[in-house]
């Protein structure tokens, strides 16, 4: 494992305020994501396991403090330069799937290699290993919004596969499903963890879901309370 | 992104095809009717063009100093040396000139009168001869052997001058001239416009008498001739009002009838006394128009007898001897060399201009008119009104397409906004989000580009083929509708609704591009 974490927050503050209330939704926080790591977020509502997730995943600037992809700071990097770091880097697996309707499977499997200007022929050959890896590939060919929100999810999965990121951040990716889904789900992540090598992080307050992870983050009013490592990683 | 963003802004667009196949149909068809209606503008002006140079003038037309176009129609002054000057142009490599005389004047139709301008043609060398000869549609054309002339017989009673002497409606008439210019003789020849025709109990064979105003614009005198005409033809030249205006004759019996020339022997004068000369005036009145307006002032014969009171005698001539100068006239028409018609017109006409200065004694002093210029006077401010409404209409619905573009993309970036926010969590940065926006304007700009040029030349192919669009015009004429097209048009109508849709997509993709991810993604959640 190399001693350079994916990703570091460094004393992170996220501060809303609107008609004079300021809202801290991470507190100095601070935090190191490494290789292969499979770690799941816990907390319960507002604590800011959200906030923390849109931080690492640069989809969120924090108000004070520092973000490290890499070892690369990307506090003072401009906007293009962040845009493309996301897109290489780092995975997303959302909790409404965010699949676009229009588009089959296989074309949103592809999509963020398309907006990254990979080769079409390439990107296609992958989609179709990421797709058969988590078994819907059967629907490549379907639109999305024809498929089930399982397999939407699993869609969702082989696209954030799909640009071979070094994390994959999923934001309760479990929530919109049943719990047979939900653990078909949660299997996947792990096994795509193993197989590939590649740090996840999945926010999720489904005690049962953690069991799973290997690193347990606990967030309570923005500041992290708990990071217990050692996990068997097995439910 | 640039290829992928075309994608997707084409998936976009079959996305919401019902919005966007409304603002390209709206805009598809605006532009059309542009296109259409410009077309047909265009058309016009060319046969107002083309008219304009059969019936009224050549490539260039000379006037004497201080004229105007409006002496065109009569009124003109007579040039100074005009024969010398078509002299001259005649030497001229290419170039072709021919002196014409205009008489404007009015004709009795039964419930009142009408007017016209005859012109005055050389019926060898005038430079439209063959024009106006290929508009004969009934009757003959003039004996070119024959000179219909008749030696100035007529009748001219000179009151002499009566400055101060009589006024109308405070307005002193300098000197006045009662003409009869051919009692008893032989008609004078003239071919008429169709249109007149039509539009008054007149027909090839009738005798017309026709009163004209010798007096030119500006001088210092009243001076009308009464004539009989006899109609041997008539002429259409394309465009129906013009063909009630303007008849011809032969340029020598006009010279004639305003007198351009000398006696060759010397008239016999008689002087009238006072009772005499308002006998005389009184048999004149019953045939000039004048004396309904002297009527309509409350002035009676014994008033204008008062009037001439001091005036003691004027001068009768009768039965004089006249010799025509065949070089006189009021208008010079010069057929310049070719080219003529080609897209280069406003320029080369200048260029004419130009050379006729520069070869012309004197030329500095007269008007010279290039077909372009006379174009202008005679349709241009009803072309320009037409054009500049046809714009601001045009502009008006084509500021409605964009409100409409800018709302559905406003509404669709508003619907997109979740999808923005993955996009951009894929990397895609906000450039590539505004070229998905600025390409789905471009798409929409070029499909209705596309269709308003297509619609456009189906229509107006269907309606030549149909047989093009005739409307009712003056008397039973028609006025066919037809398409002139230029590359200018076509661009415009192409490129229009392009710039018009990304005009009106700036804003909503300037909007979708700057949201931040988790914003984006933030509201695409809410919106759900």
């Amino acid at each position: 494992m190399s001693d350079v974490p994916l990703i570091e927050l460094r004393s992170v503050f996220k501060i809303y305020g609107e008609y004079g209330v300021r809202i801290k939704a991470l507190d100095d926080v601070s935090l190191k994501i490494y290789e292969k790591e499979f770690v799941a977020v816990t907390g319960p509502s507002g604590s800011g396991k959200s906030t923390m997730l849109n931080c690492m995943g640069l989809l969120d600037r924090p108000s004070s403090g520092e973000v490290l992809i890499d070892g690369a700071n990307v506090n003072k990097m401009p906007g293009k330069k962040v845009a493309a770091l996301r897109g290489k880097k780092i995975g997303f697996i959302f909790q409404t799937y965010n699949l676009i309707s229009r588009l089959t499977a296989m074309e949103n499997v592809i999509l963020p290699g398309v907006v990254n200007g990979e080769k079409k022929e390439l990107l296609n050959s992958r989609a179709i290993e990421l797709m058969k890896e988590v078994d819907v590939l059967h629907r490549a060919k379907h639109k999305a919004a024809h498929l089930s929100g399982g397999e939407q999810q699993k869609v969702a999965i082989a696209r954030a596969f799909i640009n071979s990121p070094c994390v994959i951040l999923g934001d309760e990716p479990t929530e919109a499903l049943d719990t047979k889904n939900s653990e078909n789900i949660m299997s996947i992540l792990k096994k795509m963890n193993e197989t590939h090598g590649v740090a996840t992080v999945f926010v999720t307050h489904d005690l049962s879901q953690t069991k799973c992870a290997k690193r347990i983050i606990e967030l309570r009013d923005g500041k992290i309370i708990g990071d217990q490592r050692g996990g068997t990683g097995n439910e | 992104m640039s290829k992928a963003s075309r994608i997707y802004a084409w998936g976009e667009i079959k996305d919401h095809r019902r919005i966007y196949t409304i603002i390209i149909i709206v805009i598809a068809l605006t532009m059309s009717s542009f296109m259409l209606t410009h077309a047909a503008i265009l058309y016009t002006s060319q046969v107002i063009s083309s008219t304009t140079k059969m019936a009224l003038s050549s490539d260039v037309c000379i006037l004497a100093p201080g004229s105007d176009e409006r002496d065109l129609y009569g009124g003109a002054v007579e040039i100074p040396d005009a024969g010398e000057i078509e002299k001259t142009i005649n030497e001229l490599p290419g170039y072709r000139a021919s002196v014409r005389c205009v008489l404007q004047g009015s004709y009795n139709v039964g419930d009142g009168f009408d007017g016209c301008v005859i012109q005055g043609i050389d019926l060898k060398r005038d430079v439209e001869l063959e024009k106006i000869k290929s508009g004969l549609v009934q009757g003959e054309w003039f004996d070119e052997s024959k000179e219909y002339l008749h030696h100035r017989t007529g009748i001219k009673i000179d009151l002499g001058n009566l400055t101060s002497k009589i006024k109308i409606k405070d307005k002193t008439i300098g000197r006045i001239d009662f003409e009869i210019g051919n009692p008893g003789e032989e008609p004078y020849p003239v071919i008429v416009g169709e249109t007149a025709t039509k539009v008054h109990p007149i027909k090839v064979g009738d005798v017309i008498s026709v009163i004209g105003t010798k007096g030119s614009r500006g001088a210092f005198s009243a001076s009308v001739v009464t004539i009989e005409l006899k109609v041997i033809g008539t002429y259409r030249s394309g465009t129906p009002t013009l063909d009630q205006l303007v008849w011809f004759m032969p340029v020598d019996c006009l010279r004639e009838i305003k007198g351009y020339g000398s006696f060759t022997d010397a008239p016999p004068q008689k002087l009238l006394s006072l009772p005499q000369l308002t006998d005389k005036i009184g048999f004149l009145l019953q045939s000039i128009p004048f004396v309904s307006e002297i009527s309509m002032y409350n002035i009676t014969l014994s008033d204008i007898g008062s009037t001439l009171e001091g005036v003691s005698e004027g001068l009768i001539l009768a039965d004089a001897g006249f010799e025509v100068d065949r070089g006189a006239g009021e208008i010079i028409l010069v057929r310049a060399p070719e080219p003529r018609f080609h897209m280069k017109e406003i320029a080369h006409s200048k260029d004419v201009v130009n050379e006729l200065r520069g070869a012309i004694d004197g030329a500095m002093n007269y008007v010279i008119y290039s077909s372009h210029d006379l174009i202008r006077y005679i349709s241009g401010s009803m072309q320009d009104i037409a054009n500049i409404m046809h714009w601001i209409m045009m502009f008006i619905i084509l500021a409605l397409a964009t409100f409409a573009i800018y709302h559905a993309m406003d509404n669709i970036v508003l619907r997109k906004i979740r999808e923005i926010g993955t996009l951009k969590a894929f990397g895609a940065t906000d450039g590539a989000i505004l070229e998905i926006f600025l390409n789905q304007a471009l798409f929409i700009g070029f499909l209705s580009g596309g269709f308003a040029v297509g619609i456009s030349v189906i229509a107006m192919r269907f309606i030549n083929w149909y047989g093009g669009i005739s409307i009712g015009f003056i008397g039973e004429t028609q006025l066919d509708i037809k398409f002139l097209v230029t590359w200018s048009i076509v661009l415009i109508t192409f490129i229009l609704p392009i710039l018009v849709s990304i005009l009106a997509s700036i804003l909503p993709a300037k909007k979708a591009a700057t949201l931040s991810p988790v914003e984006a993604l933030k509201k695409g959640e809410i919106s759900l």
